[in-house]
């Protein structure tokens, strides 16, 4: 585990290369580093977030309120306690069911990815469904959860040209990567379909539908459906 | 999308917006305490001008002012007002006179202000006393309109504030019949503005040794451009491109003054409204006591880099903090002097 700065306004902690992302190996690690983070932590002023990205954690803090030197013991403190743990702990995720029209209007890339995979539209549709994900992490817009377990049969690269917008909701493949745009932005992963489920809203107690760790799944749903669900939260 | 002004709320008065200028948005200090769910920080760009400008005014630091950018909106006041504009020095007027700034200001009902296209610095931020009102969200009331978070200004939009007191307290110098300023005037955040070549100080970034020692040479020796493109979310840079590695990086936390480079070589400097992860490596990081300055940069302005060690950033972090506390305590207290019985808080 490395730590360092992020300039002075965090503190990162990273795994080393090494540790694989794919398999969650990483994320397993980084959920119980959070915790043993937030444990020793806990009642320390000054402290504003602590987030997750692929492979490290940051802890963003107000260096007024708390030295850098304080908070960089209680992080190794932390990192020790997990070499103490026996094997790191898998905390179960809130398991959600995103419905998904694949394809058509809704899905614009789903042929060329079946075409680069060597499948059929129906087997990329299948594969996908077939699929236990977990949200690795949250970045790029509000509530854009970034998915781990995609079948590596599916695993196509990004769109030569990433589009100047992407619709809400959209479902889309980027290497070892699935995920929902969250909100119309541009974006360059392989669209295959759509979501009618809101993964962000301000105005909810809890924004954002999925957090780390979270377990997604998705499930084909025909276009009525759609629109009969369009900005629900499940 | 929330509402952006309660216009009916019983005792509230309404300024109107004639014109929007270039960007106007409501900011406060933002959201720090959302990150994990991808929301950005947010809030006023330049943090010291936001706090000046509302203690000018008798507010606490962190109420909610409008930013504007680079040319300012014509605003309609429907009675009277205490505000203040700190940050950028832009050409005011009031009812057409030239209006000082960096000054506790009284309007009278129907005063028409206008902050027309600025001289010095590029983001200027007017308060008014018990800041102008919207409904929070996410404990902020910082608008953030590409995720449908309150919106950028447009002509005829109304906000809600609380009617300031109906006479200019005595001493204020009259400017136009609606119209008067305090005999003080603050500009100590201007000396921050500089004109020519920008100096930021940095530290080495999370990927800095991903870079051949030719292109971490070049990013410092050179001069950069700020490019159009630039807005809230980051400062493209434009020059000659440095070498950028061909390594893929998992995406990973980020922070305001990251410099990432993403593989045309054109470096971006993260704002505070930037996105809460990347996946570009980053060769450097503004250090926070020059990321107000950040605000003060428009297409076409020069920028240079320094190297600094992290001890030494946070040292300089220090010092920033406690001469601004310093400073807005002087502030404070002279508004306070100026507005007399009137002074708010």
């Amino acid at each position: 585990m490395r730590l360092e700065f992020m300039g002075d306004q965090a503190l990162l902690l990273r795994l080393p290369e090494n540790v694989p992302i794919e398999t969650g190996e990483a994320l397993d690690r980084l959920l119980s580093l959070r915790a043993a983070l937030l444990r020793e932590l806990e009642g320390v002023d000054g402290i504003e977030d602590v987030t997750m990205g692929y492979r490290s954690v940051a802890v963003y803090a107000r260096f007024e309120d708390v030295a850098p030197e304080d908070l960089l013991a209680r992080a190794r403190r932390a990192v020790r306690s997990l070499r103490s743990l026996a094997a790191p702990r898998t905390s179960a995720g809130a398991r959600v069911h995103l419905p998904v029209v694949y394809g058509g209007d809704f899905g614009p890339d789903l042929d060329e990815v079946a075409e680069r995979a060597g499948l059929s539209p129906q087997d990329v549709v299948r594969l996908h469904q077939e699929g236990v994900y977990r949200v690795a992490m949250i970045g790029f817009s509000p509530g854009f959860a970034y998915l781990i377990g995609l079948p590596e049969a599916l695993r196509v690269p990004r769109r030569a040209t990433p589009r100047s917008r992407v619709e809400r909701g959209s479902v889309g493949i980027a290497g070892f990567q699935t995920g929902v745009y969250s909100f119309a932005t541009p974006g360059g992963w392989q669209i295959i379909g759509r979501t009618p489920v809101a993964l962000f809203d301000a105005n909810r107690a809890s924004p954002s539908l999925l957090s780390p760790g979270d377990v997604v799944r998705f499930e084909a749903v025909t276009e009525e459906e759609y629109h009969a669900r369009f900005g629900a939260y499940t | 999308m929330p509402a952006l002004a309660r216009t009916h709320e019983p005792g509230m008065a309404r300024v109107r917006v004639l014109a929007p200028g270039l960007f106007t948005t409501l900011q406060d200090a933002g959201r720090p305490h959302h990150r994990l769910l991808g929301v950005p920080l947010g809030g006023a760009l330049d943090a010291l001008a936001l706090c000046a400008a509302n203690r000018l005014v008798g507010n606490p630091e962190d109420s909610a002012v409008l930013e504007v950018t680079g040319v300012g909106p014509k605003l309609w006041f429907e009675a009277p007002a205490a505000v203040a504009i700190c940050g950028a020095d832009f050409a005011a007027y009031v009812d057409g006179e030239p209006l000082p700034i960096g000054r506790p200001i009284w309007l009278g009902g129907g005063a028409v202000l206008e902050l027309q296209k600025v001289k010095r610095g590029f983001r200027g931020y007017l308060a008014i006393r018990g800041g102008f009102r919207a409904e929070p969200v996410l404990d902020s009331r910082s608008a953030l309109p590409r995720y449908g978070i309150g919106k950028r200004l447009a002509a005829e939009d109304e906000i809600a504030y609380l009617p300031g007191p109906t006479a200019p307290p005595a001493g204020f110098r009259p400017i136009s019949a609606r119209a008067a300023v305090a005999p003080f005037q603050i500009g100590g955040w201007l000396d921050q503005i500089e004109d020519e070549i920008v100096v930021l100080r940095v530290v080495r970034g999370e990927q800095a040794d991903w870079f051949g020692e030719g292109a971490r040479q070049a990013f410092f020796e050179r001069t950069w451009q700020v490019a159009p493109q630039s807005d809230r979310m980051g400062v493209r840079l434009r020059g000659e491109p440095l070498a950028a590695p061909a390594r893929q990086l998992a995406s990973e936390p980020v922070v305001p003054g990251s410099v990432q480079v993403p593989q045309d070589g054109l470096p971006i400097v993260l704002m505070r409204e930037c996105q809460t992860t990347g996946g570009y490596p980053k060769l450097a990081t503004v250090i926070s006591a020059d990321l107000d300055k950040l605000a003060h940069l428009r297409p076409g302005s020069f920028v240079r880099f320094v190297e600094v060690s992290v001890e030494e950033a946070f040292r300089l972090r220090g010092v920033h903090h406690r001469l601004a506390r310093v400073w807005l305590r002087w502030v404070a207290e002279r508004a306070r002097q100026a507005w007399g019985s009137e002074g708010g808080d």
